[in-house]
C-alpha cells in the first residue's frame, strides 16, 4: 500500500530504468497521531452536565410562602437534612460529610401542654423555645438516605404521595412501552401531579449549616422522581432547630 | 553440516492503515470535543436525575468553593450583536457604575484592561483589585485566581458574606437596594445586559447557574441563594451530573 512503483518506462528507451519501489514508512506519523488522540481524549468533556431547576420563594411577594404555610398541617412534611454528629454535637467530617435525614409531619408546634411539648416565647432566639416532649411523642423521626429501606425517606414520600403515584404508573408504563415519548409523558405527568383532587402534600426542605449540598440536592432529586409537586427549600427557623438539638440530645 | 538458510525476511509493516484509523479517530475528537473551561477549582458535581441539560450560552454560571470563595463565567450569544467581548465590556461598565453607586468609590480601567476583561473567560477577584489583575501577565493571573498570591494582598474569589437577618430585610425592601454586597452588584449588572436572551434566560430562571462541589456544607450555598434571593433572582438553576433514575 505504502508503495509506489515507478520506472519502468517504454521498452525501446535507451535508458532503461530500474524497477524500484518507493515505500513511504507511516510509523511517525502514526506516532504524531496517537500523541494528539491521547491530547484530544483527555482534554475534552464526555460528561454533559445536567441542572436542575429551583425555585426560591420569592422576598418581594411573600405569596407563595404564605400559601405554603397555609398548607394546612395534614399535608406539610418538613424534611431536615443534617450532617452525621458526633456525640459533642460536632459534625462528624471524617471522610466526608454523611448525610442525616430527619422530618416530621405536620406543624411543630402542635402540642403546646403546660408539662411538656413545645414552648415558645420567643421564635427568635432559640434559647427561649423549651422543648420538652415526653418520649415516644417526638415530633421528629429520624429517617435514612438509603432509598430502598423501609424507614428510608423514600418510602415515606411514596406512602405519603400515593394517589398521585399510583395514578402516574399506568403512564410510565406506556412511555416504558413506546407509546408516549419524554415530552408527552413529563406533561401528562404534571397535569396528574398538580391535580389537587389527589392531596395537596406540601414538602418543605430544610437543611442545617452543617449538611451538605449533595445531600441538598439528592432530596430535590427525591422530589422529581416521587413526583411531588408543590416543595421548596426553607430556612431553618429557631424552632427546628431546638427540636433537632432535642432530638440528637436523646439519641446519641 | 549446513544451517538452514533463512529467508531474508524485511520486518516493515506497513503503517498505512494504522495512520487511516488514527486520522479517523483524530478527526472525531476533534469535531465532537469541547474543551474544559479553565477554573479556579475543580468542583465535583453532585449527581441528580433532571435530564435538562446546561445551556452552552446565555448563562451566567456561579462557582462556588466550599471556602465559600465566588467565581463568575458569562457566556453569550454567538452572534455579532451580543458576541461575548461586546457583553462583557457592557457588563464591566455597568459594574463599574453599578460599584460607584453602591460605594461611592470609583474604578477606572484603561482601555487596555477593558479589552483584557473582554478577553477573561471567568473572574473573579474584589472590584477594587481589578484593574491590577487584568493588567498582570496570564501566569500571575491564574496564580491570583487560584488564589496562591493571597499573602501579597492580591486577594481570588468576589467579595459575598453571609447576609444577617436585618440586612435581608433591609436590602429587600429599599427600592434601590442600597448595601448590596459585591456578587450581588455583579448579578444585578449582569441581570442588566443588553442580550435579550440573557435577559428572557434569566427571567426564565435558566439564566443563572449555580456549580459547587457536593461536599461543600449547605451553609456555604445557603448564604449564595439567600443573596440570590434577596436582590428578587430567586430563579436559578444547579449544576448537576447526570444519574440513572434506578427504579
Amino acid at each position: 500500500m505504502a508503495q509506489i512503483e515507478s520506472g519502468g518506462g517504454n521498452g525501446k528507451g535507451k535508458n532503461h530504468q530500474k524497477k524500484m519501489t518507493i515505500r513511504v514508512d507511516f510509523t511517525p506519523m502514526v506516532d504524531m497521531n496517537m500523541l494528539l488522540i491521547t491530547f484530544f481524549m483527555l482534554c475534552t468533556t464526555m460528561i454533559k452536565t445536567q441542572t436542575l431547576n429551583i425555585a426560591l420563594p420569592s422576598n418581594k411577594e411573600n405569596l407563595n410562602t404564605e400559601q405554603m404555610n397555609q398548607a394546612s398541617a395534614a399535608d406539610a412534611v418538613t424534611i431536615i437534612v443534617d450532617a452525621k454528629r458526633l456525640p459533642n454535637g460536632q459534625p462528624d467530617t471524617i471522610g466526608g460529610i454523611k448525610p442525616e435525614i430527619y422530618y416530621y409531619e405536620g406543624k411543630p408546634a402542635e402540642i403546646p401542654t403546660a408539662e411538656g411539648g413545645i414552648k415558645i416565647l420567643d421564635e427568635t432566639d432559640p434559647a427561649n423555645i423549651k422543648v420538652n416532649m415526653p418520649a415516644g411523642q417526638e415530633k421528629l423521626v429520624k429517617a435514612t438516605f438509603n432509598m430502598g429501606d423501609k424507614d428510608g425517606i423514600r418510602s415515606l414520600i411514596t406512602k405519603r404521595n400515593k394517589a398521585v403515584l399510583e395514578a402516574i404508573n399506568p403512564l410510565r408504563e406506556k412511555f416504558k412501552a413506546g407509546e408516549l415519548n419524554q415530552a408527552q409523558f413529563d406533561s401528562l405527568a404534571r397535569i396528574v401531579r398538580n391535580d389537587e383532587q389527589y392531596g395537596k402534600l406540601t414538602i418543605i426542605i430544610k437543611a442545617t449549616d452543617a449538611a451538605s449540598y449533595g445531600s441538598l440536592v439528592a432530596l430535590l432529586d427525591e422530589m422529581q422522581i416521587n413526583q411531588i409537586a408543590r416543595y421548596q427549600i426553607d430556612n431553618l427557623t429557631a424552632q427546628d432547630k431546638a427540636l433537632l438539638e432535642d432530638f440528637q440530645s436523646r439519641h446519641k | 553440516m549446513g544451517r538452514v538458510k533463512q529467508n531474508k525476511k524485511s520486518t516493515f509493516i506497513d503503517m498505512t492503515a494504522m495512520s487511516d484509523v488514527t486520522v479517523l479517530l483524530l478527526t472525531f475528537f476533534m469535531l465532537t470535543s469541547t474543551f474544559l473551561a479553565k477554573e479556579p477549582f475543580q468542583a465535583n458535581t453532585p449527581p441528580s436525575v433532571s435530564t435538562e441539560e446546561m445551556p452552552l450560552n446565555n448563562v451566567a454560571q456561579v462557582l462556588v468553593n466550599p471556602q465559600g470563595k465566588v467565581w463568575i463565567t458569562m457566556t453569550n450569544d454567538t452572534t455579532q450583536e451580543a458576541s461575548n467581548e461586546k457583553m462583557r465590556l457592557e457588563l464591566l461598565e455597568n459594574m463599574t457604575k453599578e460599584y460607584a453607586q453602591q460605594t461611592g468609590k470609583t474604578v477606572s480601567f484603561t482601555p487596555e484592561q477593558k479589552l483584557a476583561f473582554s478577553k477573561l473567560g471567568s473572574f473573579g477577584v474584589p472590584f477594587q483589585e481589578l484593574p491590577a489583575f487584568l493588567s498582570a501577565d496570564t501566569e500571575v493571573q491564574d496564580q491570583w485566581i487560584a488564589g496562591k498570591l493571597e499573602d501579597t494582598g492580591r486577594h481570588t474569589g468576589i467579595p459575598v458574606h453571609y447576609l444577617s437577618e436585618a440586612e435581608k430585610e433591609r436590602i429587600s425592601a429599599s427600592k434601590y437596594q442600597k448595601g448590596l454586597t459585591e456578587y450581588q452588584m455583579w448579578i444585578m449588572a449582569i441581570s442588566r445586559t443588553s442580550n435579550d436572551n440573557l435577559k428572557k434566560a434569566i427571567s426564565k430562571g435558566t439564566g443563572f447557574s449555580l456549580k459547587a462541589d457536593q461536599s461543600t456544607r449547605f451553609e456555604t450555598v445557603h448564604m449564595i441563594m439567600d443573596n440570590m434571593q434577596t436582590i428578587g433572582k430567586n430563579k436559578f438553576t444547579l449544576v448537576t451530573a447526570l444519574k440513572q433514575e434506578e427504579s
